[in-house]
């Protein structure tokens, strides 16, 4: 990647988003993805599937770098048998994308087996703190930069001010920060925190790489009023303010990566993306 | 509280941890729905039982979720552990 603040895509493992978003590939200086869409089980096996190939093509074809973020890496704990699955197809992988760096989400998203997929909060404690930091320290033995994003949860174990000093203690000495600006702007509207007062308690020189992305209200009586962190619309004017904000705060910065879920993408969405990648791209130069 | 007493509760759907607001709650069904949506990518006879009887479907699915912990992270799994379920329960089958 070049040394200024590069412009990412979040890949979708989709037909429908990768045939309209094609276009707007050009426009991105790397590409992230989701290791874990691009494996499938075959008895015992976790192997590749078809967008992997696909994916695989998209850099032969561009040369351009790929970032991985996982979700079920589950640095907040992990069955054994589980990480070593997918420390095998994290190495496999990394062998073939070369991935400059690898986060996934801070929290559980499986337990004892059990699996959650949702990352849910950690209790924000020295002991949770631990364990993420060795869970970051067995993933950079696969991939050397490794860290975790700021995810965006429904509840808190404690005080959600708190959480950037619990960040601090979990990535240790090495790890980094991708930090998610849609996931603080949901985790403030649904728990009640001002998010600018998270980013000021937060380091930001070690923030590697930024998302920002779109989601919202869900009218269904389940979720509470709570903003969900959905990815399937544009970009709110409160996510563009932070990000002009923090990115001059962020000197190790390397990307800014626009996440855009599949199923929500039809062919008027395609300008609206493509308006997204080049006002992130006036941000950050 | 500590990691082990936290991971109780969430083996136990999160019951216990309700006090701490609407948002444990609206974090079970988003987890719900996760394991759903992986059910209808890998299997298409829950598909298109879904999409045949949604209320039907909706009533196996939640029974197989009281049954079957997840265990499954992949589509097919979940599509195989569903198939496993539906062959033994009495009824239910589509």
């Amino acid at each position: 990647m070049s040394s200024s603040t590069d412009v990412g895509l979040l890949l979708a493992p989709d037909e429908t988003w990768f045939r309209l978003l094609a276009p707007l590939l050009d426009d991105c200086d790397y590409y992230a993805v989701t290791p874990e869409t691009l494996w499938m089980q075959s008895g015992d096996e976790i192997v590749s599937n078809g967008y992997h190939r696909a994916f695989l093509d998209l850099k032969e074809r561009t040369g351009r770098p790929f970032v991985a973020h996982s979700v079920g890496w589950s640095p907040g704990g992990a069955s054994a048998d589980r990480r070593a699955l997918w420390a095998e197809r994290m190495r496999a992988d990394h062998a073939q994308f070369q991935f400059e760096w690898w986060t996934d989400h801070l929290g559980l998203a499986e337990v004892e087996g059990r699996v959650l997929s949702l990352p849910l909060p950690l209790p924000m404690t020295a002991e949770a703190a631990s364990v993420v930091r060795t869970s970051c320290i067995q993933a950079s033995k696969i991939v050397p930069v490794v860290g975790v994003e700021n995810s965006a949860f429904y509840f808190a174990l404690g005080n959600m001010l708190d959480e950037p000093a619990f960040l601090e203690d979990a990535l240790g000495e090495d790890g980094v920060l991708l930090l998610d600006l849609h996931n603080l702007v949901c985790n403030a509207h649904n728990l009640g925190f001002d998010p600018r007062a998270w980013l000021e308690r937060m380091d930001l020189g070690r923030v590697i790489e930024i998302h920002v992305s779109g989601g919202g209200l869900n009218e269904a009586p389940w979720s509470a009023g709570m903003h969900l962190d959905s990815h399937d619309t544009s970009v709110p004017e409160i996510v563009w303010d932070l990000l002009a904000e923090v990115v001059p705060e962020c000197p190790a910065l390397r990307g800014v990566t626009l996440e855009r879920i599949e199923g929500s993408v039809g062919p008027t969405d395609v300008p609206v993306l493509r308006d997204e990648l080049a006002r992130v791209r006036a941000v950050v130069s | 509280m500590t990691l082990e007493e936290y991971r109780a509760h969430l083996l136990n759907d999160l019951n216990g941890l309700r006090h701490l607001g609407p948002g444990v709650d609206v974090s079970r069904r988003l987890v719900a729905k996760l394991r759903f949506e992986r059910l209808m990518h890998g299997s298409s006879r829950a598909r298109e039982w879904f999409e045949r009887d949604p209320a039907d479907f909706t009533r196996a699915f939640q029974a197989y979720r009281a049954a079957v912990p997840a265990k499954a992270w992949f589509p097919l799994e979940e599509a195989r552990d569903f198939t496993a379920w539906l062959e033994d329960v009495p009824r239910g089958t589509p």
